[in-house]
């Protein structure tokens, strides 16, 4: 939407998007030379940040394309890593069987939640998924036969596929990168596509697009669709980087730190989860160093991000930005400067919701 | 689009500096050169054991205190102990990031811990794929840990099913009870728990006479109680923290007039010194465990227990079941470092052989080491009686020595017939 | 049969203290249109707040007042500081809550530590029963929390009903700008009803923390509890969460006997038979 109203773009704003999109990839890419154990900032950091982002991306994209806040992504994702581990594991089968077995796994339990809970309104669609998510993890909490219950299943071994051994720490960290990148590419790609403009036509005036013809719900039931298979990519990547898979992959806690995690990157920016994730996984490694109370203070950024800058970090600069458009023209002059900054930072929750 | 690339450069900016801040925390380390030893510490820090951290830190001060160390390390077999710490929050994923942050990040030799049993499955896992480092287990107690092969990965102290070990013939023999009605959580630990103690009640002539796997967090029991038969002799009751604290207290609102077994978790001090009123249903339990209840007479204990209180990081009247398990395994790895002069070379290979043969006289008996590399223990029988102040107390009434593991890990069960 | 009747007795007197939870977030939502999802951090604090009064003065009653009024209290602070602004965003509403029940969890847990407790009462009232047809002796805490539960229902509903300020609150329901337009000031109604919605919180953590333990963690099953019920019964009507509690109530205490493994899961899967059947809860407005 902020395109639409977004002024002429100069020289600089056309190209600096793409010089910083190109340096994030690059220090990505050169992540394993530039830090000092790999070993350790390559799953610990790296690949956790990239499956955090990759479930807390589907989160985003429902959320801005669509209109709904799902807390059932982490069990969208755990649906597809216990696929993945159930044929593994249990039925001894490789690992590209699995991955499409949890795939296919993953996205049909988004089906199936879409059918439950698209017909209700925003709210509702949050206080469900999150209920329904609780279902499932107090399911694979107790179904010895299927899940194993508390204790799991492992070990979830990484596959040598000859041209590629994803035991190798470094080579497992440009597949998950390379992962990374294509979801988010089909993201995009799926929201400025026919169907992602007429996902937005739908959420910003639903009864508008049923007189024009459109079956409503139908595009509801297809996007949350859509955003579960990528939540059930970020699925396998996690049950092969945790080599196991047990109810704490969906416990609450788990939906909690993706929330965060899209919370702070932005919910209405795709590629800001990055950020939120590498923010949460630093925290989580390291802020015992800081402080005993790591839930306080994550709730406090969290609460923080949404009062003051609820487009996340990657609203940050467009509010400052705004910020100082405001200070150096006269006042009069400042709505004509920027109208999208302020606006969409302000309503970047708000701007999702249904009416 | 625009627009969020440029939020990604803030967002870049504020993850690089907090990478600097979090690096900065970190800076040393290293592989210390061969003079220092790096020990890691996991426990738990958050969550409902937040405690645990507390204890091991308490427990680590007492079996250094001898040496003139501290919590952070001292001087040990002529090497340099550093000891760092990672809390976790008792889950499976904290669990796994903080022992590869500890071996990966800050480059331990030894890994000491979990709390948690469900931590300790994940950190046997881990451990298989670092066979470079040592792992001694902190309480983590199912049975299944020392049985995957992991030849890195040492345990002293006792499983979840060897905690009932003698309980099970008291029951019978002493107690007379024949039949028991079997109500506990439906989870790992519980089946070991409970599958310990009904083998060897089974074993000795008892019989099952109903089951109850409730979920965990189940706090409703009075449809329960309601379940158990009128011509049951006794109840199992398989269960810890809040579930078993309200179960007691729900069989006092609706009168349960059996006696009760308690699991290795459902009666101990934390249950017994809540202010909800659980007299009439607690006094008279029999249970099992690691942990020797008053009155029992061992002047290695006493010493042990003056240790604990003397340590700073010390929080409660007296030793935890998580003290003192760590307490033991913390003690042997320093005997095992002294037997070799902290030798760590050739891969650990004197000092693992110096642990995996260790036998000494802890504070709870002796421990000696089986071909698992899980050591054999004494385990105790106690019963809660009414202290003189109209406290609970658990009250020793005997050991049962030499107890050793079994190889069954343990399901779900509905009968005697089923284990 | 006096099984039966047995297990659906506990089932009422269960569902008895998730109406008391459930009522405050339906109160809240049935006005302002917001969730508050620190709903279940106001359960546990009233419980531990109960504990305290009532382990120092030895009186239950005033635990209870006690433990509603303070989370009352502090129901207005939050409202005032982080809701206020934010009241036609339901969205930002239920995840500013969110964070205030991860910051609430953790503080809890520093000040009340991780070991269960449970409100006192005295002892003869713990044990003391109640002979009941065909049912034979039962215990007379858990009628006890019944009739609280059944008085609070009755008086909200009188009180919504019957009184002026009550007349405004279904109007504010209704439209609440045509309301404030009629000269009401809206904005205290709404504080009201938050603060109001809060202490039935509190006031719920003493009641469930007489008969069940109070831990960090149990805040978020209440809370999931309580969207259940309310989602079930529907959103924002009273006489919804009375139903919606009994049948998450008795579901839960059937399916401990008959299915006691996946006992959570049949609870859950009532919300979600209900949703397929009617989407707006059995007794909420067509959405």
């Amino acid at each position: 939407m902020s395109e639409l109203f977004a002024p002429k773009r100069t020289g600089v704003a056309r190209w600096l998007p793409w010089a910083l999109g190109g340096a994030v990839i690059l220090v990505a890419v050169l992540f394993p030379f530039l830090v000092d154990r790999p070993r350790f900032w390559l799953p610990n950091i790296g690949v956790r940040t990239i499956w955090l982002g990759i479930i807390a991306m589907s989160l985003v994209f429902l959320n801005r394309y669509v209109g709904l806040l799902s807390l059932a992504q982490v069990t969208v994702a755990g649906v597809s890593a216990y696929g993945v581990g159930v044929m593994m594991v249990t039925f001894e089968q490789p690992f590209v069987l699995a991955a499409l077995v949890g795939l296919v796994a993953g996205t049909l339990a988004g089906f199936l939640i879409a059918l439950i809970a698209a017909r209700t309104k925003a709210i509702y669609f949050l206080m469900i998924t999150l209920a329904i998510g609780q279902v499932f993890y107090s399911w694979a909490s107790q179904a010895i036969e299927v899940t194993n219950a508390r204790r799991g299943l492992a070990p979830v071994l990484k596959p040598d596929f000859g041209f590629l051994n994803l035991n190798d720490i470094t080579s497992f960290y440009y597949f998950v990168l390379v992962i990374g990148i294509l979801c988010y590419v089909l993201c995009r790609y799926a929201a400025s596509s026919t169907f992602g403009l007429t996902l937005q036509g739908v959420r910003d005036s639903p009864d508008r697009m049923r007189a024009l013809g459109y079956n409503v719900n139908a595009y509801r039931i297809a996007a949350t669709t859509f955003a579960a298979f990528i939540a059930s990519v970020g699925g396998i990547v996690l049950v092969l980087d945790r080599a196991q898979v047990d109810p704490d992959v969906v416990s609450l806690g788990s939906t909690l730190d993706v929330l965060v995690v899209a919370v702070i990157g932005g919910v209405g920016s795709l590629g800001g989860v990055f950020a939120g994730a590498l923010v949460l996984t630093l925290l989580s490694n390291f802020a015992q160093n800081l402080t005993d109370r790591y839930m306080t203070l994550t709730g406090l950024v969290f609460i923080i991000v949404l009062l003051f800058a609820p487009a996340g970090l990657a609203g940050i600069g467009k509010q400052v930005k705004g910020l100082i458009a405001r200070r150096r023209t006269p006042r009069h002059d400042a709505p004509q400067q920027d109208p999208s900054a302020d606006q969409s930072a302000e309503h970047a929750i708000t701007e999702g919701k249904q009416q | 689009m625009m627009l969020n690339k440029k939020g990604l450069a803030a967002a870049v900016a504020a993850g690089a500096s907090v990478l600097l801040l979090a690096t900065g925390c970190t800076a040393g380390g290293g592989e210390g050169g061969g003079d220092v030893i790096k020990i890691g510490v996991m426990a738990t820090s958050e969550g409902n054991l937040a405690f645990g951290m507390g204890e091991a830190k308490a427990a680590i001060e007492a079996a250094m205190a001898p040496y003139g160390g501290t919590a952070d390390g001292g001087e040990v077999a002529g090497k340099t102990l550093e000891i760092i710490y990672a809390g976790t929050d008792g889950t499976t994923a904290s669990a796994q990031t903080q022992v590869k942050k500890l071996v990966e990040n800050d480059g331990v030799d030894i890994v000491f811990g979990p709390v948690s049993g469900d931590e300790g499955e994940t950190v046997v896992q881990y451990a298989l794929t670092v066979p470079e480092v040592t792992f001694v287990n902190g309480s983590a107690s199912p049975v299944g840990m020392t049985l995957e092969g992991a030849e890195n990965f040492f345990r002293f102290h006792g499983d979840s099913a060897m905690w009932m070990g003698g309980l099970g013939t008291y029951a019978v023999e002493e107690k007379g009870y024949d039949s028991v009605y079997l109500l506990a959580e439906d989870y790992s630990f519980p089946y070991d728990n409970a599958g310990g103690f009904f083998s060897e009640f089974c074993a000795a002539g008892g019989s099952i006479s109903g089951a109850s796997w409730v979920p965990v967090g189940t706090t409703d029991y009075a449809t329960i109680i309601s379940q158990i038969p009128a011509d049951t002799d006794a109840v199992y009751v398989g269960l810890g923290g809040a579930d078993a604290a309200s179960f007691l207290s729900q069989a006092v609102t609706n009168g349960v007039a059996k006696p009760l077994i308690g699991g290795s978790i459902a009666v101990d001090t934390t249950a017994l010194s809540g202010d909800a009123n659980i007299a009439s249903a607690a006094i008279g339990t029999i249970t099992g465990g690691p942990v020797p209840g008053a009155g029992y007479d061992n002047p290695v204990w006493a010493e042990f227990v003056d240790a604990y209180l003397a340590a700073p990081s010390a929080e409660f009247p007296s030793p935890s079941i998580f003290s003192i398990l760590y307490y033991n395994s913390f003690e042997s790895l320093l005997l095992g470092l002294e037997a070799v002069d902290g030798d760590l070379s050739d891969g650990h290979a004197a000092f693992r052989e110096a642990l995996g043969s260790l036998e000494w006289d802890s504070p709870t008996g002796p421990i000696s080491m089986d071909e698992n590399r899980q050591a054999i223990v004494d385990n105790f029988l106690i019963e809660v009686a009414e202290g003189e102040d109209g406290s609970l107390v658990q009250q020793n009434i005997s050991e049962a020595t030499g107890v050793k593991q079994g190889t069954t890990v343990y399901d779900r069960f509905e009968s005697c017939d089923d284990l | 049969m006096d099984q039966f009747l047995l297990i659906a007795l506990n089932g009422l007197t269960l569902a008895g203290v998730y109406f008391l939870v459930a009522s405050g977030l339906t109160l809240i939502f049935g006005l302002m249109r917001v969730i508050t999802m620190a709903h279940g951090t106001s359960y546990l604090l009233g419980g531990y707040l109960g504990y305290v009064i009532a382990r120092e003065t030895g009186n239950w009653f005033l635990g209870a007042i006690g433990g509603a009024i303070l989370v009352g209290l502090l129901g207005l602070l939050i409202h005032q500081v982080l809701i206020r602004r934010f009241q036609d965003d339901d969205m930002r509403v239920a995840l500013i809550t969110l964070g205030v029940s991860l910051i609430g969890t953790d503080l809890m847990l520093a000040v009340f530590g991780g070991t269960a407790t449970q409100v006192p009462v005295p002892g003869d009232v713990q044990v003391a029963s109640v002979s009941i047809p065909f049912i034979g002796p039962y215990p007379l805490l858990r009628l006890l929390v019944l009739l609280i539960a059944v008085v609070v229902g009755v008086a909200l509903t009188l009180f919504i009903t019957r009184t002026r300020f009550g007349s405004v609150v279904r109007a504010g329901v209704d439209d609440s700008q045509m309301t404030a337009a009629t000269g009401v000031n809206v904005r205290v109604v709404f504080a009201i009803i938050f603060v109001l919605g809060s202490a039935l919180a509190g006031l719920a953590g003493v009641v469930g923390g007489t008969l069940f333990p109070l831990l960090p963690g149990q805040d978020g099953v209440y809370l999931l509890y309580s969207l259940v019920v309310v989602i079930v019964g529907g959103m924002g009507s009273i006489t919804g969460a009375a139903i919606g509690a009994v049948l998450v109530g008795l579901v839960s205490q059937f399916s401990l006997v008959y299915a006691p493994t996946y006992s959570l899961v049949l609870t859950f899967a009532l919300m979600v038979v209900v949703l397929a059947v009617r989407p707006q809860g059995i007794m909420g407005r067509a959405v």
